[in-house]
């Protein structure tokens, strides 16, 4: 009883005298320096360690997911119920465009195969992608990011494309066993290679935490607003012609690039299988460099 | 004192700490609508400033390290830049408080206007840095706003939670 007493005392002595010390104003920030810097070092106790935690973050993010999203859909499927019908004639309409649609791509790929094989062209990569989950999405403004529940256990790499339904979402950025960080088209972190098929002008273009913008403003004057923009496929970063977005025009005249999926609303993701064996590529790679 | 007793004090000790990593965990999930998804109030950093306001000893520095750490990864910001973020922060609640030792709900309201004003100063300029190029600023300002205007709500919570610690 003595003891606990003791103890108790001692406690709240050493908070008393500790709590406030300079010297653990130094001690903790040259430790959050030292992180810091050694996060972005990139060295692999770094790497091992970021992983490990990403992990460990993605399963207590999954735990909260499941109550979350089900209050989340809930409340969505409410409002799908009051639109019901009006969403059901205009998706009737859609359906009969789209069926024509099909007929004439049908007849369009046909004659891209026959032109092909008479320009004897090499065969494009053909892909494969991994459906997963997302757990997570990051809801500040000076960082577009989420956490999807799959990883390099999952045989995704490093830097794989990130799709929902051929529309570029992103890429992975960290890598986990089972879980996995995508850094969005819309983040200051994200540039890519793009291009706008109707008019053959080839862009890079770069997130803003907002829209994603155009970075060459010298081939961009007829530019129009509507126009669809895709992955070039330059560099072999993403493959080509996945859906980038379309061009809108800001208050101030400014063209920006506008995602045409709302990331809001998505459960799930795709990956592309973008490892150098998926992608025909057979030099050996540096370890370092692959990773 | 028998030995639930001792493992009930220390978790009311450890209340601040799961709180605020519970707030940050509910920033991260994927909850909200188009629109304001991306300004999200900071809830964790309005719950760590609020603690540090109220009861510095239990969200010691090492709290606000690992809170710092649990931001960052949730985030995806570099590890380290929440935590040298909200040490600032910390440093500087603590310094007004030996001047201005109030701890009403509008000095309450005026210390976390300030701390997530210099929290959100110093990532932005973190982040900036780290990528070398600009980004829409406008969303932190409404981000910043939007915590504002959430704050009483988050006070109004944790004053609940105070209570149990000073039980």
């Amino acid at each position: 009883m003595a003891n606990f007493s003791n103890f108790k005392r001692v406690q709240v002595l050493i908070k008393e005298n500790t709590y406030n010390k300079k010297i653990f104003t130094i001690i903790a920030f040259l430790f959050s320096i030292l992180i810091l810097i050694s996060s972005l070092s990139n060295n692999d106790n770094a790497n091992y360690l970021r992983v490990k935690l990403l992990d460990f973050s993605g399963y207590i993010l999954n735990s909260f997911y499941m109550p979350a999203n089900t209050f989340k859909n809930s409340s969505e499927n409410f409002n799908n119920i009051f639109n019901a019908y009006n969403e059901n004639k205009a998706l009737m309409f859609e359906n009969e465009n789209l069926k024509s649609r099909i007929i004439e791509n049908e007849s369009l790929k046909a004659e891209n195969i026959e032109l092909k094989r008479l320009l004897n062209l090499s065969a494009e990569i053909d892909y494969s992608y991994k459906t997963v989950k997302i757990i997570s999405q990051n809801n500040f403004s000076f960082i577009n990011s989420l956490i999807i529940l799959s990883g390099s256990n999952d045989y995704i790499s490093h830097n794989s494309p990130v799709v929902y339904k051929n529309n570029l979402i992103g890429f992975i950025s960290d890598l986990g066993n089972s879980s996995s960080r995508v850094v969005l088209l819309t983040d200051i972190n994200s540039k890519t290679p793009a291009i706008i098929l109707d008019k053959n002008i080839k862009i890079i273009v770069s997130g803003n935490n907002r829209f994603i913008e155009i970075l060459n403003y010298g081939e961009i004057n007829s530019l129009e607003i509507g126009d669809k923009v895709y992955s070039s496929g330059d560099g072999n970063k993403y493959p080509k012609g996945l859906m980038i977005g379309s061009i809108v025009k800001n208050k101030e005249g400014d063209l920006f690039i506008k995602p045409i999926v709302d990331i809001t609303k998505l459960n799930y993701l795709q990956v592309i299988d973008w490892s150098p064996k998926a992608r025909g590529i057979d030099i050996k790679f540096d370890s370092i460099v692959d990773n | 004192m028998n030995i639930f007793n001792i493992i009930f004090s220390n978790f009311l000790s450890l209340i601040p700490f799961l709180i605020t990593v519970f707030f940050t965990l509910i920033t991260a999930l994927p909850l909200f609508p188009y629109g304001i998804s991306k300004i999200i109030p900071l809830l964790g950093i309005i719950t760590v400033i609020f603690w540090i306001v109220h009861k510095p000893e239990l969200m010691t520095w090492s709290s606000v390290v690992l809170i710092g750490l649990v931001h960052d990864l949730l985030s995806g910001l570099p590890l380290g830049l929440s935590c040298v973020s909200l040490i600032m922060v910390r440093y500087i609640i603590i310094k007004i408080m030996y001047k201005y030792d109030a701890t009403d709900n509008i000095f309450v309201f005026l210390y976390i206007s300030l701390g997530v004003f210099v929290w959100l100063i110093l990532v932005i300029i973190g982040r900036t840095l780290l990528n070398l190029s600009f980004f829409n600023y406008l969303d932190c300002v409404f981000q910043y706003l939007l915590s504002l205007a959430v704050s009483p709500i988050i006070i109004y919570v944790n004053k609940y939670f105070l209570k149990l610690t000073n039980k």
